[in-house]
């Protein structure tokens, strides 16, 4: 293609982002986008390209120092040259460099403009040269120059020479220029890209995907590719393209592809095609601990583990599958049939720590105020570990065993179809022991009657399906006993579904007055709890109608209070009191007055009570009259006769004896005397000596005692799931 | 009548097409929304033909909705899966069909993306390892020992994993 064209008279450039580039000597690629009169398009330069411009063009200088017009060349900017901290890849110092950069290759291209414009006014050849065209940059064109080696210029001989200057001379004397004009527009053209090998690109590409600076690293992707010329082929596809060609291939498929070259073997095991994964092996003489560990390894993003009726798992080879059983990335992990799986060969799949969820909870700190606090994992750390392991037809497996599950914390559907020697014991313990479980298939295992009447009673609240398909051991009446207080049960005579726990809230009634009807007063505490807990993580949205309806219900005061000092101790006490006290404002009022029912516990809740009376410049939020039943002081019960005071310092309702006192509250805006309650008035009045009168009633002899030193031992651990049940 | 945006190929070249078709793009279509139709759209990282390409897609996939291409695939005949025209479209040299994938993931039009990934899987699905170096022209620039290696940890894998 050959086209008369003239040189981009215009020039701009902007320095956008930049990137490190890690390679043996590590260096900072920046990317500038360059404006010229054609268009516009981005190229990737380091400090070292600049400095060899400089040099090139301090070279043509001192060749130009003896002909006529070497005094224009004295505008040419100064370079800052390299210091001493050449290798320095600190951020500030980037950008330092950067803006020197910057303005290096602006007065550069002003020095360009003014040239090319004095040499425009005098008509001189720039408009009758003739480029073997690089036209707007076309890639293919611009590179066979490069390849070829031609210069820009090709000088058109029979050009017209109006003011009488020969061509010749004129070229003589302005060679310089030219050579000038010439590596300047070299600098800042497209073509300089082909200087970055091509091995490099791939690093380049990370190095800017990683700096996350997506739009500059796609036009870097597609500028680099183009230069290439187009012959592309599938291992210059960037990474990602090729993992997406991958997600449609088999596993097979991706074997094969592993071997073909090492960029495919990088990509075949990348995290992302390997989800789910089956391994399929039923003879009984197979190494499977000889592979299985590499194997598991290479893959540490596994979500589904199936390796049922791998007759040669035992407990030897197993070991390798704990370290993932705690990672947070496996969610079900199968070993139907595994006939050598037995009770030892679980105590080794459970061998890992669960606490190391803790520490590998991403962030440190908290991972370490967490394990200094010895919570129970269950609230606070991210909500994952395995949620489905199924042991059907693992025989060898005895309540020793079953037991040892109680370490996974996620649990929520257990198979144990066929394991002949599972007794009541260890179901009860999981029962006991479990928040998560959903789904428990007990089909032809040795349970009994009592294992039936415990899961009822005192079962695991979250329980919904219960599957006794085939056990010998029970009678018609246990299975009546499941229909009738709700479970989903398979393999009785019939299947009845009748759904405990629907979806968030709808329909709590009903299961808070079918759990009266059929279940002890103990289960109804779990019940409650289970409700608190849900209560204090999805607070804004209880409903108030709901949460009404079981102000009624001691035990369910007493199983929020339970939870929210759990909650409070147990978080970083600031964040989790600020916390609580926007739930408590936003979120259900009545639970307001249930929290204060209950407010004899003065002594432990004071810290989460300060913090709610910490309400910043506005009032206090009044607790709607329509849900305070009792006086927050002394719990009497409100009436006609004795109506409602809100203290104006806490909002918190009171009867007319318990808020009598009047002070002044300027934090609040109350420059008058207003009414406070006595606790308030203690707090804020200058004497604070008054002593709060403390009356008994009649109601508190049912509310829950908390014993302090069970709660919070002095050392500040708090209580674990075991002392939490003796408190119950 | 609907609005005609002017996109300007890499050669230069100004193609004028209906604003609803190239709306498929993301990415002219967050340039649209920035700077209005009024403006030509450069898009220098994608040649003429290409370009064109690509916009045949667009237009064609607006009156026949291609269903999502299901992971991984049942087939290593695309026409068991999804409309012939679409085979045909990704039926051509494997130059331009990089090329249509790059073009696809610049201009962040999914579908197209899809489909020309999925006929790409199509070439190595169910062949070997010399077939599929063969087609895409690879080199093996794996070592003797490391080929062996490889072997050896996935025999048993290629036969027992699913």
């Amino acid at each position: 293609m050959e086209s008369a064209i003239e040189f981009p008279d215009f020039f701009t450039v902007k320095f956008n982002n930049h990137a490190k580039i890690d390679e043996k000597e590590p260096f900072v690629l920046y990317s500038i986008t360059v404006h010229t009169n054609f268009s516009c398009y981005h190229i990737y330069k380091r400090y070292s390209d600049f400095s060899k411009l400089n040099d090139r063009i301090m070279a043509i200088k001192s060749e130009a120092e003896n002909s006529t017009h070497h005094d224009c060349f004295k505008n040419l900017p100064a370079f800052h040259g390299s210091s001493l901290y050449y290798w320095n890849l600190d951020e500030g110092f980037i950008q330092e460099r950067k803006g020197q950069l910057e303005k290096y290759s602006q007065s550069l291209l002003q020095f360009y403009h003014k040239f090319s414009d004095r040499n425009h006014h005098k008509n001189v050849m720039f408009k009758k040269c003739k480029v073997k065209s690089y036209k707007k940059y076309s890639m293919n064109s611009v590179k066979e120059q490069i390849v070829s080696g031609t210069t820009h210029l090709d000088l058109d001989s029979s050009s017209d020479t109006d003011e009488g200057e020969t061509f010749q001379n004129y070229e003589k004397n302005q060679h310089q220029e030219i050579k000038i004009l010439d590596t300047i527009n070299e600098f800042f053209s497209v073509s300089e890209i082909f200087n970055i090998e091509t091995t490099m690109t791939i690093k380049i590409q990370r190095a800017f995907r990683s700096s996350k600076f997506n739009s500059g690293l796609r036009k870097l992707k597609k500028s680099v590719y183009s230069c290439l010329g187009y012959t592309c082929k599938i291992d210059q596809l960037p990474e990602e393209l090729l993992l997406n060609i991958f997600t449609y291939l088999e596993k097979a498929d991706l074997y094969k592809a592993s071997q073909c070259c090492t960029y495919f073997k990088e990509l075949s095991f990348h995290r992302c095609l390997w989800g789910r994964c089956k391994i399929v092996n039923q003879k009984k003489d197979f190494p499977i601990g000889k592979y299985l560990p590499k194997f598991l390894s290479k893959l540490d993003q596994l979500k589904v583990l199936d390796l049922s009726f791998c007759m040669s798992l035992d407990e030897k080879n197993i070991k390798a599958l704990s370290p993932h059983v705690f990672t947070g990335n496996l969610k079900e992990l199968y070993l139907d049939g595994c006939e050598k799986i037995n009770d030892n060969a679980l105590t080794a799949l459970m061998g890992g720590d669960p606490n190391h969820l803790v520490a590998d909870a991403g962030n440190p700190h908290l991972g370490a105020s967490l394990k200094l606090r010895r919570i129970p994992t269950s609230y606070f750390l991210r909500k994952e570990g395995i949620e489905l392991l199924s042991l059907n037809e693992c025989r060898n497996i005895h309540c020793s065993g079953v037991m040892k599950l109680e370490k996974l914390k996620y649990l929520k559907t257990l198979n144990l179809l066929g394991c002949v020697s599972v007794k009541d014991d260890s179901i009860k313990h999981l029962n006991n022991k479990s928040d998560t479980i959903e789904t428990l298939n007990l089909g032809g295992t040795g349970i009994t009657s009592e294992c039936i009447y415990y899961i009822v009673t005192e079962g695991a609240i979250t329980l919904k399906n219960v599957n006794i398909v085939g056990c010998k051991k029970l009678k018609n009446s246990d299975i009546e006993l499941l229909k009738t207080s709700g479970f989903n049960v398979t393999g009785g005579e019939d299947v009845f579904r009748f759904n405990l726990l629907p979806e968030p809230f709808s329909g709590l009634k009903k299961i808070t007055q079918s759990v009266l009807k059929t279940r002890s007063t103990l289960s109804i505490f779990r019940v409650y709890k289970y409700l608190a807990k849900r209560l204090i993580n999805e607070l804004k949205y209880f409903p108030t109608e709901i949460a009404e309806s079981c102000l009624d219900h001691d035990e369910f005061i007493k199983a929020i209070n339970l939870e929210i000092h759990c909650h409070g101790v147990a978080l970083e006490p600031q964040l989790q009191l600020k916390e609580v006290n926007e739930k408590f404002c936003n979120g259900s009022q009545a639970l307001l007055t249930l929290y204060y029912r209950n407010k004899n516990e003065e002594v432990k809740f004071s810290k989460i009570d300060k913090e709610l009376t910490k309400f910043p410049p506005k009032p206090p939020t009044w607790i709607p009259d329509k849900l305070c039943y009792f006086c927050c002081n002394c719990e009497k019960e409100f009436s006609f006769f004795s109506r409602v005071h809100h203290c104006r310092a806490c909002g918190k309702c009171f009867c007319s004896a318990c808020s009598m006192n009047k002070i002044i509250l300027p934090q609040y805006g109350y420059t008058t005397e207003v009414r406070v309650c006595i606790s308030c008035y203690c707090r804020y009045s200058s004497s604070g000596s008054q002593e709060i009168p403390r009356q008994s009633s009649g109601r508190n002899g049912n509310s829950i005692i908390f014993d302090g030193a069970v709660l919070i031992s002095p050392s500040g651990q708090n209580l674990g799931e075991n002392e939490s049940h003796r408190i119950m | 009548m609907s609005t005609m945006v002017k996109l300007i190929s890499q050669e230069g070249e100004i193609i004028e097409v209906d604003q609803e078709t190239v709306m498929l793009s993301v990415l002219i279509k967050s340039m649209i929304d920035d700077s209005g139709t009024e403006e030509d759209i450069p898009l220098p990282n994608v040649s003429k033909s290409i370009l064109e390409k690509v916009l045949e897609f667009c237009k064609h996939i607006k009156e026949h909705p291609l269903q999502e291409i299901e992971k991984p695939l049942k087939s290593a005949n695309l026409r068991d899966i999804i409309p012939e025209w679409y085979d045909d479209f990704v039926d051509v040299e494997q130059e331009t069909l990089f090329e249509v994938i790059l073009a696809a993931n610049y201009l962040d039009i999914k579908p197209l993306l899809e489909l020309a990934c999925a006929k790409v899987a199509t070439m190595v699905k169910g062949k070997s390892v010399l077939d599929v170096r063969k087609t895409f022209n690879i080199e093996n620039d794996l070592t003797p020992e490391e080929e062996a290696q490889i072997l050896e940890e996935n025999k048993w894998a290629e036969e027992a994993i699913q």
